[in-house]
């Protein structure tokens, strides 16, 4: 093995300098390689972290642009790069930070079909992803090819990390063996996150993947970090595998990447069939055509100020109170931010008699993206 | 005697539960623990039990800090003071 350059060793000499890191330590993160899925707001100081600190190779998926509400806590990507691909963005910053680390880009979203491919090669994955399927993808792509998995994930101002899949410890099916339904589990988009919250739970995603590769001190393997920002609490829960577990069980019945069914929300309608909903193109034509009709906006204000379909303003969480200002006798369309919280409100108008209430179908934001794309969006 | 057992809610479920974080019920048991906190918080309930009063599977329990397996498990009661950590799955990131 090539020993460190001249460069490499002013760099790396904080690293160095430390016992526990050293120059056997400096030249295994060099050979080491990490996948990272996921460049938001956890992937953002991740990616910049273990680039500073050396690691050989990155790799980098992410199927997303920057936007502009990304910047709020995407650190390594900046106002130039919006509606550029995030993995570029992210490649760059990497570049400008240390010439020295291989970048690989994958532009494309983390699936059954490409997941085992792109994590083969890769010594450990890292867990930075936005959504319940992916984490599942990324859980049994880490169980099947036997590699440990760095797991981080917040919400408003909560996080949870741990390293799965290693040292004998549970892997994330074990802990949650399925996901919450979408309309129990709001993401970021609809629940909002503190800033610097993944910048939180991202440098300890981090700090556990040098730990890992450098096989050095107690990881979170076994441990739930759980943070609480707002008080500022931090619990180790213990947490254990579990034998039913689908994917790394006695038993286990998953034996490939397979999406998983994303459960279709536990609002029942009334009668058995499905909520109506309206396109936001049929919602335009009856607008263009001067009919009467009653637009509900069951988001919240503060929502209500960064754009607006101009309807009447009833949060969700008031309009059982309230239903006495909406009428029965005109088509009654409800709609919020992506739809999720406007068909709860239909299912509710609908048990209390109101038959004219319709969902529209992914809420302002298809608005937004279809007919109106001078709208702020958020 | 029943005890008084303090149940700790995530944030993301407090809004469930009248904006408590903590919930005081007076139990020997987790499934009781559990039972009390639903009857209180009605609200909280499809994100804890399923609709057989299963846990739910994107749920976790601890009870000081060890993962609880068994709702029903009768052979530990919990001791008074004890808290009982309700840690359901976020996807943010
Ligand atoms: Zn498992």
């Amino acid at each position: 093995m090539v020993g460190l350059s001249t460069e490499e060793y002013s760099r790396y000499a904080r690293h160095l300098i430390l016992p526990e890191v050293g120059e056997a330590g400096q030249l295994k993160l060099r050979e080491s390689s990490v996948l990272l899925v996921g460049l938001g707001g956890l992937g953002s100081p991740i990616a910049m972290y273990l680039a500073a600190a050396g690691i050989g190779k990155l790799g980098l998926v992410d199927a997303d642009q920057v936007d502009l509400s990304n910047l709020q806590r995407q650190i390594i990507h900046t106002t130039d790069w919006q509606h550029q691909a995030k993995v570029d963005s992210a490649a760059a910053a990497i570049k400008s930070l240390n010439q020295n680390v291989a970048i690989e880009t994958y532009y494309e979203r983390f699936n059954a079909l490409n997941g085992l491919e792109i994590s083969r090669d890769f010594d450990l994955i890292i867990d930075g992803t936005d959504n319940f399927s992916t984490r599942y993808l990324v859980n049994d792509a880490c169980v099947l090819l036997g590699k440990p998995n760095c797991y981080g994930a917040v919400l408003r101002f909560q996080g949870q990390a741990s390293v799965f899949n290693f040292d004998g410890g549970p892997c994330y099916r074990c802990l949650f063996p399925e996901p919450p339904p979408a309309d129990l589990a709001p993401s970021c988009a609809e629940a909002g996150v503190l800033g610097v919250l993944p910048g939180l739970i991202g440098t300890i995603q981090a700090t556990e993947a040098i730990k890992v590769l450098l096989n050095a001190g107690t990881t979170l393997s076994g441990r739930l970090l759980v943070v609480d920002a707002m008080n500022m609490e931090f619990r180790k829960l213990n947490i254990e595998r579990n034998p039913k577990c689908k994917v790394c069980g006695q038993h286990r019945t998953i034996h490939e990447l397979e999406e998983i069914e994303t459960r279709a929300c536990e609002v029942q309608p009334v009668d058995g069939t499905e909520l109506p909903e309206w396109t936001v193109e049929r919602f335009q034509q009856l607008r263009m055509s001067g009919e009467s009709h009653f637009l509900l906006d069951v988001r919240e204000a503060f929502e209500q100020e960064i754009c607006t379909l101009g309807g009447t303003l009833i949060p969700l969480s008031e309009l059982e109170g309230k239903l006495d200002s909406v009428p029965k006798n005109v088509p009654l369309i409800v709609h919020c931010k992506s739809g999720g919280r406007s068909a709860k409100a239909v299912d509710v108008l609908r048990r209390n008699g109101f038959d004219n209430a319709i969902n529209l179908k992914g809420g302002i934001l298809a608005w937004a993206t279809q007919i109106e794309p001078a709208m702020s969006k958020y | 005697m029943a005890d008084s057992v303090t149940v700790v809610l995530p944030a993301s479920l407090s809004a469930h539960a009248g904006g408590e974080r903590e919930v005081e019920v007076e139990a020997q048991y987790v499934r009781a623990a559990i039972d009390q906190l639903v009857t209180l918080a009605p609200e909280l309930k499809p994100h804890v039990l399923d609709s057989e009063g299963a846990l739910q599977p994107f749920v976790n329990l601890f009870v000081d800090n060890m993962q609880v397996h068994d709702l029903d498990q009768q052979e530990s009661p919990l001791k008074a003071g004890t808290e009982l950590l309700i840690v359901s799955a976020l996807a943010g990131g």
